[in-house]
Order: structure tokens, then sequence, then C-alpha cells
């Protein structure tokens, strides 16, 4: 009976092969490594990590920490932010491609939202300044493909009462290019604050690292106007060769660190 | 392009097929068993171990299978809402293959999950006694159990084909109690 039982199992599990493989000619694998990059991105950076610890403060200053890349601008064809983000091929519905609602401060990630761009924001202010304009295309992670790099994944946004935390991922071919994609966001968002010296807008960035680890972060600060407190807010962060971009609209509760975190801990 | 994206990648073209076949075993359901499926590479994939060949991620996916139906953490609900990322599940079975595989996945209802899961480790991945234990987290009496169970249901379902015992099992039956109405 054993071996007719195995027959059994193994003609119906061969059957089933068959059908399944007849159904499924092309190949899916974008799709799986639009989950899995992400996740193992933020697995790793959990493990070495334990907090956030501010390793140097940037702020307009920052063309002296990143002499040469004033100039950098990320080459995209879309420059107006997060919305816009993902260039990979989007499955219907929950873009997390697991389908399982991801949760971060009890408000599950909408793969359709997206944060307002900086230019609804803050276009007339920043209308003058070319540096200021392209920061859009960083907070969603485009541009500088000559480092090396896959097209951004736009997972989606956190919305809140208030406004929405926007995420989106990007791996790099090596880690130096992670690290030379943030270092041109820090000196983009420098040129920007230079470029609005004078006016009522103003930009703050910060560079931030990882204790005992190689990786760091960049957050932008755009405020148009310091009375009112808004500002929207881009962060950066990369541990080796995967980046994760979180956007926190103005208003919005800033959300950033809990979404890294969740991310690394899992649904 | 790093070495988990090529095995991940050899996984689904050569392999995925022969995951859900095995999973169908388990289930007996198509939609979840491709959602196991997708689940268990997801999962699989998706821990910084490492994974230096096709195989050894194959044995990694077919213990998170067996591991998920056992546990039961996707809900029929849950496992549906992802099926847009697989087919259109109102498309009947494509195939002939669909078939033979019901017949079988249809004698197997008969038991529960803990009897296929063993039936299925124990028949169909040639796993021992302790290791169908091992995989399931419970004991190796309790996979005798479970096996000698199962195959009195398949006996009733299949009339002759089970006609003799498990392995691993001795045949010996000990009655613990048996309700009978005449004395």
């Amino acid at each position: 009976m054993s071996e007719e039982l195995r027959s059994m199992l193994a003609r119906g599990a061969r059957a089933e092969a068959a059908r399944f493989d007849g159904e499924h000619v092309g190949g899916e694998t974008t799709v799986y490594e639009r989950a899995i990059a992400p996740r193992r991105t933020a697995r790793r950076l959990i493990e070495i990590a334990g907090a956030f610890v501010v390793i140097g403060a940037v702020g307009v200053g920052a063309y002296a920490l990143f002499p040469g890349m004033g100039a950098q601008q990320p080459v995209t064809g879309s420059s107006d932010g997060a919305s816009s983000t993902s260039s990979a091929p989007t499955p219907p519905g929950d873009q997390r491609s697991d389908g399982a609602a991801w949760t971060v401060d009890g408000i599950n990630i909408d793969a359709r939202s997206s944060a307002m761009p900086l230019s609804t924001f803050a276009g007339p202010a920043l209308s003058a300044s070319q540096s200021c304009l392209a920061l859009a295309a960083f907070a969603s992670l485009d541009g500088l493909g000559e480092l090396g790099a896959s097209a951004a994944t736009h997972l989606g946004a956190f919305v809140g009462e208030n406004g929405v935390n926007d995420v989106t991922t990007r791996s790099f071919d090596t880690d130096a290019s992670a690290q030379q994609y943030l270092d041109a966001a820090a000196s983009q968002a420098a040129a920007c604050s230079g470029e609005l010296a004078g006016t009522d807008a103003s930009v703050d960035v910060v560079r931030l690292g990882l204790l005992g680890i190689p990786g760091t972060a960049v957050r932008v600060r755009v405020t148009v106007d310091a009375l009112s407190g808004a500002a929207w807010t881009m962060w950066l962060y990369a541990d080796g060769s995967e980046a994760v971009s979180v956007v926190v609209e103005p208003g919005a509760a800033d959300s950033a660190l809990a979404i890294v975190t969740s991310m690394v801990l899992g649904p | 392009m790093r070495a988990w994206h090529g095995i991940l990648d050899t996984l689904i073209r050569e392999r995925r097929g022969a995951l859900v076949g095995f999973a169908f075993m388990l289930t007996g359901d198509r939609p979840t068993a491709e959602d196991l499926v997708h689940d268990a590479i997801i999962r699989t994939f998706s821990r910084a171990r490492r994974l230096d060949d096709v195989p050894s991620a194959e044995a990694y996916v077919r213990r998170a299978i067996t591991t998920q139906f056992i546990n039961g953490r996707r809900s029929r609900a849950t496992a549906r809402a992802k099926q847009h990322l697989l087919v259109p599940r109102d498309a009947p079975p494509a195939d002939a293959h669909a078939g033979e595989a019901d017949e079988v996945a249809r004698v197997l209802r008969v038991l529960t999950p803990r009897q296929r899961a063993c039936v299925v480790l124990r028949y169909l991945e040639d796993l021992s006694i302790d290791q169908t234990a091992e995989r399931l987290s419970v004991t190796s009496g309790a996979v005798k159990r479970h096996v000698h169970d199962a195959m009195q249901r398949l006996r009733g379902e299949l009339g002759g084909m089970v006609d003799d015992a498990p392995d691993g099992f001795d045949g010996r039956t000990t009655v613990i109690a048996r309700r009978s109405g005449a004395r």
C-alpha cells in the first residue's frame, strides 16, 4: 500500500505541477523581487542597527562636506514628487505584493496613495531654484541611473489624519552607488538652501548615521513660511546597496523611523 | 545582480510548479496551495540568510509551506486577497492534468490537515518518521498515529488499494476503548 500511496501522491503532484507550469509560462520573478528586496533591506538594517544616531549635522553647510557634488542632479523624466516614483511593473492592488496589510502606528499602507509633491507645497517659492526642484526626484529615488541601480519601487503611503508618509525603495548595484546617491541628495539640498537665501523659504539638511555601521541617512526639511511651521520632509536612508525613501507631508506625523523599524520586524 | 536574484529566478522558472504540486497535495485546494507557495517564497528570500543554491532554497521553501499549512497562518480570505498576483481564479483548470490532480486531492480530503501533512511528508517527500516529526514539531509517536489513522481512512476511501500497515507503524493496534452497541 505504501508504494501505491507514494505513486498516487507523486502522480497527483506531478499533474498539478504540469497544470501550473502550463498556466504560468511567463517570468514572474519581478513580482517576487519587488516584494522581497525591501524586506531584505529592512531586515538587514534592523539586524545591525539599534537606533538612529545623529552623527553630524550638515545644515546649510553641506557644501563643505560634499565638495564638487553641488552640480550633480538626478536625471529623470518625472520631476514632481513621490507619487510618480515607480517605473517598475505594478501589479494591481497591494503593491507590497504579499497582500498582507502592512501597518505602522495603527495605519495600513495604501498602495494607491502618495505624498504631496514638493512643488505643490512650495512650488512658487522654489521655482527659481533648479536645485530645489530637483529634490522631488530624490524623494522618489529617481534618477542618477548611471550609478547603477534598479528602478525605484513605490510601496505606497501611510495615510494619517493630517497627511501621509510615502515609502519608496531602490536597489543599487553597489554600496558605494547607494552612498553616492545620498551624497548627491544632500549636496543638492544644500545647493537649494543656498539658492533660497534671502527668501522666506528655507531648507534644513541633516546627515544621519547608524551607530557603528556604514548605513547613513539624509533628512531634508523644506519650509516655506517659518511662522507656519509646516514642513515637507524627505528621509533618504541607505545601508549597503539598498535605499529607502520616506516623504512626510506637511502636517503629517513623521513616522519615518517607525516605518523602517516595521519593515525590518515584518508584519 | 546579487546571488539571491539568480537563485530566485531559477526557482521561479524551474521549481515553482513542483512546489505548487507539493502544496496542492497538502491543501487539496488550488488557490490556497498557490498562495502558500507565494508566501513561502517571499518569506524564505526575505530573510537575510545565505541561499547558496536552488536545492537548498527549495528545501527552505518546502519547509515554510509545511509550517504555514500546519499553523494555518493564512486565512482563506487573506490568501484569496493575493490572487491577483497569480492567475485569474475564475478560469477552470486549463488542461487534463488538473483532473488527475483533483482526483488525488479528493481522496486526501478525507484526512485531517495533520494526517495529510504526515502522509505527504512521509510518502511524497520521503521523510522518515523522525524527520516528519521534526518538520511538524510533534513527537514521532504522534506521526505514527497520524499516519496510521490516515491509512485507516484511506482504506475506506480507496477500498483494496490500502491494505497493509504503513511503514513506521508495527501494525499492532492497541484498543484503548471501543464502543459497541452489542454485548
